[in-house]
């Protein structure tokens, strides 16, 4: 992945990479959300259009620098999660599926209506690039490194997070809340910070998006969008975190082939959703190692099965 | 004269809706003790156990534990305070191997939060190793250090019951609450359950357990309370609740009539 730019230095491709790791961080956090903890979000793309639009107001009305930019998509990608998340994740059930989707919807709404800040159905132009003291991550190329500096951090701290008590915790969440509470998981404080944590990823996903576009509007942030994501991370896997960068490097390539069918984008990731969930329920990631174990095994029974035949015969 | 339970449970009652599960019940703990509640079904057991470990809040009555009120707190509180229980209805975490099953017990002695596990600082590291060792010795005194990598969703009904035991045993619990562990265990597996049970009180844990297996529970109890529709008909040293009149017309009879 990290080589692919030099291949391809067509800005094209490039830019395609810039979207594939955008949505490979938001995927992360959405793979610990529903994957470890079993949370259901539909709603992921109001946490990612917060963290655009907290960027593009930050530099564009402000004229502050595009750091503060992501500094203001990660506060306030937070600090509505844990709004958002207090009273529902409280509640059992799925409860959180149907919040965030309302909440989604509201945020949406917002971004139309609330003109003086976000500009509308027009949305707000002009943002700046990102720099780091003199260097400006300008072009495609040097802010594809910039998100691909992201996506190894989100991976790595994901990876850490599983494996270790938090992720245990959050696992046993999944596995039985019950249980998990008489183990000694205050359930409710995890589910919170892994929703918090999910939605800040995908703020910062936000915030990049933004700046590599230069724009952003409200169309970017829609319902078709959160349920791509959650298409993303079911085909992926959800049961391991390396299915977040499988399932978000497939499909945001397949969505760029299907560019033509726009208007069919949600009636495309519905449908494969429900094909994921019913026939490849542990994603890719599972379908993949269970191909592995089939071959391995047959390399095993095979001789095997030779020398029982000849021990019969 | 004794000295002071380290469970003392007045008056406790449950109502769901119209039904009273658990009424006006009473009965105490003393440390190191085993004790037993037997009762037909539907008697109020597992309430009982649901409303002492903060799963259900009871409707009135108080819950000491070591002089404290705990009747209505959370479960995890409950489970820091130093009781454990296991589930009737085993609630293993399937999604995981039995050794993370055990691991996740030791969540509230551990102390690294979300910002240290991300990081995988050191600490993180250490503590981890320690609280696998932790939960392998468990496995060992259960019998299932050679699940241990297993998926839980695995192994079969009697050894659910026992690695729910480790992972109560793995809070490090000052009180344990066993429901209905020899459900499903043959008698040999129910001899070496009496064994675990033993060495669980050998090792300074006091131990409240719910069974229908009679001769277990006249083998290890110390003490025995009978639940019958919710209330207590009758609490005393095994022997004696052998021979209660009440309790052979709510159970025991019917117990012998059904073996
Ligand atoms: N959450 C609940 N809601 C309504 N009724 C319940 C609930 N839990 C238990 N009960 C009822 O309370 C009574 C006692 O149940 P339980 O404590 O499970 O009995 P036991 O463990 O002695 O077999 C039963 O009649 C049961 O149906
Ligand atoms: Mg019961």
């Amino acid at each position: 992945m990290a080589l692919l730019p030099f291949i391809v230095s067509n800005n094209y491709y490039i830019k395609i990479l810039i979207v594939l790791g955008i949505n490979t961080i938001i995927v992360l956090g959405l793979n610990l959300l529903m994957g470890a903890a079993g949370q259901v979000s539909i709603g992921h793309a109001a946490f990612y259009g917060i963290g655009a639009y907290a960027s593009a107001i930050v530099t564009t009305k402000y004229g502050l620098s595009p750091w503060f930019g992501l500094a203001a998509a990660v506060v306030l990608g937070g600090l509505v999660a844990y709004a958002i998340a207090m009273p529902t994740l409280r509640l059992k059930g799925h409860y959180l599926a149907m919040a965030t989707l309302g909440f989604a919807e509201i945020v949406h709404v917002l971004f139309l209506e609330l003109r003086d800040l976000t500009g509308g159905t027009d949305g707000l132009y002009g943002l700046p690039a990102i720099t780091v003291g003199g260097f400006s991550f300008e072009t495609p190329l040097k802010l594809y490194m910039l998100v691909l500096v992201f996506v190894v951090l989100s991976l790595v701290l994901s990876l850490n997070i599983v494996h270790s008590r938090v992720g245990r915790a959050l696992r046993a969440v999944h596995g039985s809340e019950i249980a998990a509470a008489s183990s000694g998981v205050d359930t409710a404080k995890y589910k919170i910070q892994v929703f918090v944590l999910s939605a800040v990823l995908a703020s910062i996903g936000g915030s990049f998006y933004a700046h590599m576009a230069g724009y952003v509007s409200p169309e970017s942030f829609t319902l078709g969008i959160s349920i791509t994501l959650v298409t993303m991370v079911v085909v992926g896997g959800m049961s391991n975190v390396w299915g977040a960068v499988i399932g978000a490097s497939t499909l945001t390539v397949l969505e760029e082939y299907l560019k033509a069918y726009d208007d069919y984008n949600m009636v495309i990731f519905g449908g494969i959703l429900i094909l994921a969930m019913v026939f490849m329920p542990q994603g890719l990631v599972g379908a993949g190692a269970k191909l592995v174990s089939v071959f391995k095994r047959r390399s095993v029974i095979l001789p095997d099965a030779a020398g029982e035949n000849s021990a019969a015969s | 004269m004794r000295t002071v339970p380290l469970l003392d449970v007045v008056n406790l009652t449950k109502q769901f809706g119209g039904l009273t599960a658990v009424n006006e019940v009473s009965f105490r703990v003393y440390r190191d003790q085993v004790k037993a509640i037997i009762g037909p079904n539907g008697a109020g057991k597992t309430t009982v156990f649901n409303l002492l470990t903060g799963v259900d809040k009871p409707t009135s009555g108080t819950v000491l534990f070591d002089n404290h009120d705990i009747a209505g707190k959370k479960p995890h509180v409950v489970t820091k305070t130093g009781i454990a229980r296991t589930f009737q209805n085993t609630q293993l975490f399937a999604n995981m191997s039995v050794l993370e099953n055990v691991m996740v017990g030791r969540h509230a002695r551990m102390n690294c939060g979300i910002f240290r596990c991300m990081l995988g600082l050191p600490a993180v590291r250490r503590e981890d190793a320690e609280s696998k060792e932790k939960a392998h010795s468990l496995l060992k005194l259960v019998g299932l250090e050679k699940k241990a990598d297993k998926p839980a969703d695995d192994l079969p009904i009697g050894e659910r019951h026992l690695l729910e035991i480790a992972r109560a045993l793995a809070t490090e619990p000052r009180l344990i609450l066993l429901d209905e562990p020899a459900a499903g265990l043959n008698n040999e597996e129910t001899a070496c359950l009496a064994e675990i049970i033993y060495k669980i009180k050998g090792n300074g844990i006091t131990v409240l357990l719910v069974e229908h297996d009679m001769s277990l529970v006249m083998e290890i109890s110390d003490e025995v309370v009978v639940l019958n529709f919710g209330a207590k008909i009758a609490e005393g040293p095994p022997l004696l609740i052998q021979q209660d009149e009440q309790v052979i017309q709510a159970y025991l009879g019917q117990a012998v009539h059904d073996a």
